[in-house]
This record gives C-alpha cells, structure tokens and sequence, in this order.
C-alpha cells in the first residue's frame, strides 16, 4: 500500500525523531545531574527520576537510531495482541492495537472502487492507514504532495490564527481560520463555508462564554468579550 | 451495597445529571459516528466544557460520550463497513455482510440489545467486584502506592500492544515531560529555563488535547478523504430467531469483555477482538461467521461495551486506566482535584455510585436512542470533513483557553499537536505518553515518600506483602501475554493436521 518513497521518507522522518529523542534523553540526563540524583542519607533527590527516565530515553532512542541507520526493522513484539492473534488467528483482523484504529476515522477495507468487500479483508499492513494510502490520491483527485501542501498550510493558518489573536480578538482570528480553511485549503463554496464557520463561532460564543462564561481575549477591536 | 446503589442513583437521577448524561451519550455517539473522531479525541475536547459542573455531573458526562462512541461505532461499521471505533472493526466483518442482505436493521438493532445487556451485567459485576477490591486497597501506603505505580506503568508498556519497547520509550517521555516544573520532594524548578510558565508544569489536559484533537486531525489531513458515503436503510425489524440465536453470543461476550476490560491495558478493542474468535469457536453456526452471522455481530458488540465499563474498575480502584480513554478520563478526575484510588470508594462515596449508576441510565437512553434513531444518526456522515476538521480545531483551541484563561494552554496545544501528529505518522503509541504525563507526578511522590519511610531505602518496597503481590502482577502482566500466546500457539500447532501450515507469527493488529 505504502509505496517505496514514502517508505523511505518514513525512515528518514523516523531517523531524526530517534535522533531528537536521544539528544532530549541526554540533555534531560546531564541537567538532572546537576539537580542531584540523591540527598543527605541517600534520599531521592530531585535529580533521579528526570535522569534514570533520560538515560533510559537515550538507551532505547539511541538503539532504535542505530537499528534505522543501518537499516534494520526492529522486530515487533506484542503485548495482549499476541493472545489475541494467537486465539484467533483464523478470522481477518486488523486495527486490533487500539492506538492504531482509535482515532476512528481510518476506514478498514472497502476502498474507494474496492468492489471485493465481500470478505472484509483486513490485512495487517491494511490496519494502520487503509482508506486512501500515503501514496494514493484521494476521492477529491489529491495526490500526496497535495495533501502534504495541505497540511503545511494548515498548520501554518492555525500558527498565524493564534498570533491574531491579540490583535483581532479570538473569534474572529478563529473565524477566519474556520474560513479560511473551508474555503481556500478545502475548496468548498464560500457562502457554506461562511455560514458554517458564522454557525461554529456562534456556537462558541454561546458556550464558552454565554454558558461558562469564559473570557475570551478581545483584541484591539473588542469583540466577543 | 444497597445503599450505595441508592446513594448512587439519586444523585444520577437529579435533573442535571439526567441532562448531561443524556448530552454526553448522544454527543458520544455522533463522535462514534463521526469518522476521525474517536472517544479519545471527544472526550480530550469537550473536557474543558466540563469544568464548570459538579465534578460528579462532569464525569458523568465524559463516561457518557466514553460508552455512547461505542454505541456510535457500531452504526458506521454495519453500514459502510468503516467502524468508527477500535472496538467496532471486527463487526464490520458480519455486521455489513447483513447490511448488504439488506438487514442492516436487524444487525444495529441485536448490537443495541447486546451492548445494553452487556453494558447491565458488566455494570453488576463492577457494582459486586469494585467495592472489595477498593476495601483491600485501603491499607495501601505510600510503597504500596509506589507498587501501584509500578504496576501502572508496566500497564503501560503491554497497553501499547503493538511494540512494547516503543510503548516504553513513549512512557518515559511522558515521565519526563512530568518532571518540568517543581519538584515535589524538595521544591527545586527543574527543566523551567527560567520561564514562570514551566514552572507550573506542563499542563496535561492540554497534552492530551493537542495529541488526540489536533494531532488526530492534521494526520487526517495528510492522510486524505476516504470513501464517499452510501447508507442505505432497509427494514429495522429483528426477527424473535435473531434474538434467540444472540443470546448465548451475548452472554459469552459480555462475561468476557469484562474479563478483558478488568485488566489493566486490554482495553475493548482486545476484547472484541478475542469474543468474535471464540464465538466461532463454541458456536454451532461458527462457519457462516462473515458471511453476515447476527451471532458475529451480537458477541463482539456485548464484549466491547462490557469491557469499556470494566475499564472503570482499574480506573476508579487503583487510579491505572485499561485503555487511552480511561487515560484521559482518568486526567478529568485529576484536573477536578480527585485522586481515584483506593481511597476514592471511602471519600467520594456520591461521586462513585452516582457515576456508576449513571452507566446504566446512560445504557437505558442509548438503548431508547439507537434501536429506533441509528439511521438518523447515519447521516451525519454527510457532513464533509473539510468542514468538519476546523470546527474540531475551534472547539480544541477555545476549549484549551478555558482551562487556564491564558494563551499558554493554547501554545502547548499547537505544539503537543505537531509532536501528536509525528507520533500517529511513525506509528508512536501516544496512551503511554498520556499516562506517563499523568502517573509521572504521583509516582514521583510515592517515591519520594517511599524514601523518606525507609530513611533512603526505597527497597523496603520489597518487604511489604501487599506490595509484592502488586509487583507480582505488575511481572505478569509485562511477560503473561507473551508466555500465554507462545502456549496457545504450541497448543494450535499440536492440534492442526500436520499438513495445515502454522502461523508462524500472529497476524500484526
């Protein structure tokens, strides 16, 4: 499903979070040194725990860095999974990790055009992202680097969102972005979109601070205090 | 007992609690529904809203959207075949096989039953088990605790099911991340960088808001829209012989959900998972399993709902959640100020038993709500997820500005957002992340306190009875699972003919 470039991406976006997890594990362990591992009478001191934990982090980080640098896959152990593959090894499963299915919205088999859902085969490899793949294109014609470009320029719009906020109030910088988002980087209609971010925000206001009454920042223009 | 359960209902019968328990099951099952929204992400988002309430009201709430989202992940399962839960994919193998013969009413309608009936035996088993579990509970002292915690955080590592080095490596981080701010034994600031913010820690509502909200949905992004929508909806009628044949289904994976559940970590997903495989097994109808059997649809169905309140009775005894959404749960217990734990039963007799009987009023209106409403609440999946997400975002956002009044909450959302997004790309599991953040605290101070007791020794753990027996299941439950499959196995191969060839490793989940 996950084709090779991807695939290869992964291994380099995997190398360098090992990578910043073992730095975090050593800094967190050379700092905790200062605070001091124990007190008078061989008390826990308040450097123990962070330094036991970070050098813990950069022995398990810096072993899963090793394994991806020379290329290797960690072999996968599992907890209760093993039980439960082990008992029902004979029907499909899939998504039996509960991290991985939990979000929920990962729908399993019946792909788009996939008219053989008679057997709902769920492969293991299918579990953790079936619907559209990493590499496939979506129902709306959106390739990957589509999605990819998506993704940044939300990310960016929430980060720009926030920063408005002192000046144009929260709900209307969040309006925007509610907006923004409908509109441009999904490219719904704009009379919807307006009406559903106007919805969303009125909905906002009601609740937070018509029920609970909290105090959402107003910014320079003052609305929706 | 009795007047506990009284206790417990009159306080869940008061007109505010009636009213958020109903909000809370039916906003848990639109979130069921909704795909992308799991119960995680729902109650992390809508945790702010309760602040507000009565803790017990509060509470009563997020256990409402807890149980509803199973209710909820059913619809979707039986009718595109997308389960909108963990817990609900192995009902998608028979329940959309009956959708597509056009009995997709019958299949909801026996899911509804069996996850009520479910949901009312586990709830007795809670009520008769909960209490004396807690009573031995109650001599715990501070080594006890520190075995306690120990215990959690083994929970922690099997509970990442998939690997469990990883899952550890996930859990330290969130230990790590709880050590910010001051230290609790002798009020040194650590890791603050002289910043007045991390003085107080890292807030771990907004943690798991920015990991399950907005991780969740910038990874939906990236991951692109699935299938479109086609729900179709024939007759609702269940048949007397459906519900005949589910009986016995219904029972087995009710009492084995709850078995599943009560462990620490499995969590309902593992149970319905292990009710479907049984149920092939003992029933006599085993072989149409797929083909749209009601019997494959009623028996993960029970066992997943009858493990989602089972979870509570790890949760609310010994303060360690069976699963992510206990987890968080178990942070909007904190973030009111109560500890669950041994002492919860005998200090918080009201907030218990009104929560408690709040699963079965809760059970009552979902049963009222689905078996005639599922079809309605199949067509919120029109709703497009471009105009969804951002709504999500909004609700995630504000919601975190509530808890503090400050943009700081905000920031740490947007960041552990990004962090939670890396994480569900490389397929990091983020519920030992959570508990660490959220057992990292006390486990400190039981070892703090351990310390102080045997004046620098913190060994005299090993010395105290009940402490060693939570630290021998805390063994058990780190090497059990890997032992038990590698004896099922054994098992399996002996009993296969010699020609079927063997798995050689359980299929991955």
């Amino acid at each position: 499903m996950t084709g090779v470039p991807a695939k290869r991406g992964i291994a380099v976006e995997q190398a360098v979070v090992y990578g910043l997890l073992t730095a975090l594990g050593l800094g967190a362990f050379v700092m905790a040194l200062d605070y001091g591992f124990l007190l008078e009478e061989s008390r826990v001191g308040p450097g123990l725990v962070p330094g036991v934990v970070g050098g813990l982090i950069v022995l398990i980080a810096g072993w899963e860095l090793i394994a991806i640098l020379r290329g290797h896959r960690i072999p996968h152990d599992r907890g209760l999974a093993e039980i439960v593959g082990a008992t029902t090894a004979d029907i499909p499963q899939g998504g039996a990790s509960p991290e991985r299915a939990a979000p929920g919205g990962v729908p399993v088999g019946d792909r788009p055009g996939d008219t053989a859902g008679d057997i709902v085969a769920v492969s293991p490899d299918d579990a953790p992202a079936a619907g559209p793949g990493l590499d496939d294109v979506d129902i709306f014609g959106r390739t990957p680097r589509d999605r990819g470009r998506q993704l940044v320029t939300v990310s960016v719009a929430l980060v720009v969102a926030v920063l408005l906020v002192p000046l144009l109030g929260f709900l209307v910088s969040f309006f925007l972005l509610s907006l923004f988002i409908s509109a441009v980087v999904e490219r719904r209609a704009w009379i919807p979109s307006l009406i559903v971010s106007g919805l969303a925000i009125a909905a906002v206001y009601g609740v937070f601070v018509g029920f609970l009454d909290v105090p959402l920042p107003t910014g320079l223009i003052g609305i929706g205090g | 007992m009795l007047d506990n359960l009284v206790l417990g209902f009159s306080t869940a019968l008061s007109v505010e609690n009636l009213l958020w328990c109903f909000v809370g099951v039916l906003v848990g099952t639109v979130i069921g529904v909704l795909p992308g929204l799991g119960s995680t992400t729902g109650v992390a988002v809508l945790l702010p809203l309760t602040l507000s309430l009565e803790p017990v009201t509060g509470l009563i709430m997020l256990a409402g959207i807890y149980y509803g989202s199973q209710y909820g992940g059913t619809i979707t399962s039986v009718l595109i075949s997308t389960p909108g839960e963990a817990s609900s994919v192995v009902t998608t193998l028979d329940g959309y096989q009956m959708a597509r013969q056009g009995r997709a009413g019958a299949a909801l309608a026996i899911s509804a039953i069996g996850s009520f009936v479910a949901a009312i035996i586990s709830l007795a088993l809670l009520v008769t088990l909960a209490p004396p579990f807690a009573e031995f509970a109650l001599d715990f002292g501070p080594p006890e605790m520190l075995a306690v915690m120990i215990l959690g955080l083994a929970t922690i590592i099997s509970f990442a099911g998939d690997n469990r080095m990883l899952g550890l490596l996930m859990a330290l981080v969130g230990l790590l991340i709880a050590t910010v701010g001051v230290d609790p034994g002798s009020g040194t600031s650590r890791f603050t960088f002289g910043s007045i913010y991390l003085l107080g820690g890292i807030p771990f509502v907004e943690v798991m808001i920015g990991l399950f909200a907005v991780g969740e949905v910038l990874f939906q992004i990236r991951q692109g829209a699935a299938a479109p929508i086609k729900a179709k909806f024939r007759e609702l009628m269940i048949s007397r012989d459906d519900l005949k044949r589910s009986r016995g289904p219904i029972l087995r994976g009710s009492f084995l959900g709850f078995l599943f559940g009560i462990l620490p970590g499995a969590g309902s997903t593992l149970a319905s998972f292990m009710a479907y495989g049984i149920e092939k097994r003992v029933n006599k109808r085993g072989k149409e399993f797929g083909t749209g059997a009601i019997e494959g649809v009623a028996a993960p169905e029970a066992a997943n709902n009858a493990a989602a309140n089972a979870n509570f009775v790890p949760t609310l005894t010994l303060g360690i959640p069976g699963g992510a959404t206990t987890a968080v749960l178990l942070g909007a217990f904190m973030i009111n100020g109560i500890q669950p734990g041994p002492l919860l039963f005998d200090e918080q007799p009201t907030l218990v038993w009104g929560l408690l009987a709040s699963f079965f009023i809760g059970n009552v209106m979902l049963l009222v709500l689905n078996l005639p409403l599922a079809p309605v609440f199949a067509q919120i999946l029109r709703v497009p997820y471009g105009y969804m997400y951002p709504m999500i975002l909004l609700t995630s956002l504000v919601g975190a500005y509530s808890i503090s009044n400050g943009m700081y909450s905000v920031w740490v959302v947007l960041i552990f957002g990004v962090i939670g997004y890396f994480m569900k790309r490389l397929d990091l599991p983020m519920a030992p992340l959570v508990l660490g953040v959220v057992l990292g605290p006390l486990f400190e101070k039981a070892l703090v306190q351990t310390s102080a007791i045997g004046d620098g020794n913190v060994f005299i753990v090993f010395t105290r009875p009940l402490a060693l027996v939570v630290m021998a299941i805390a063994l058990l439950q780190i090497f059990a699972p890997a032992i038990m499959a590698r004896l099922l196995r054994r098992r399996r191969a002996r009993l296969a003919d010699a020609a079927a060839p063997t798995p050689e490793e359980s299929p991955r989940g």
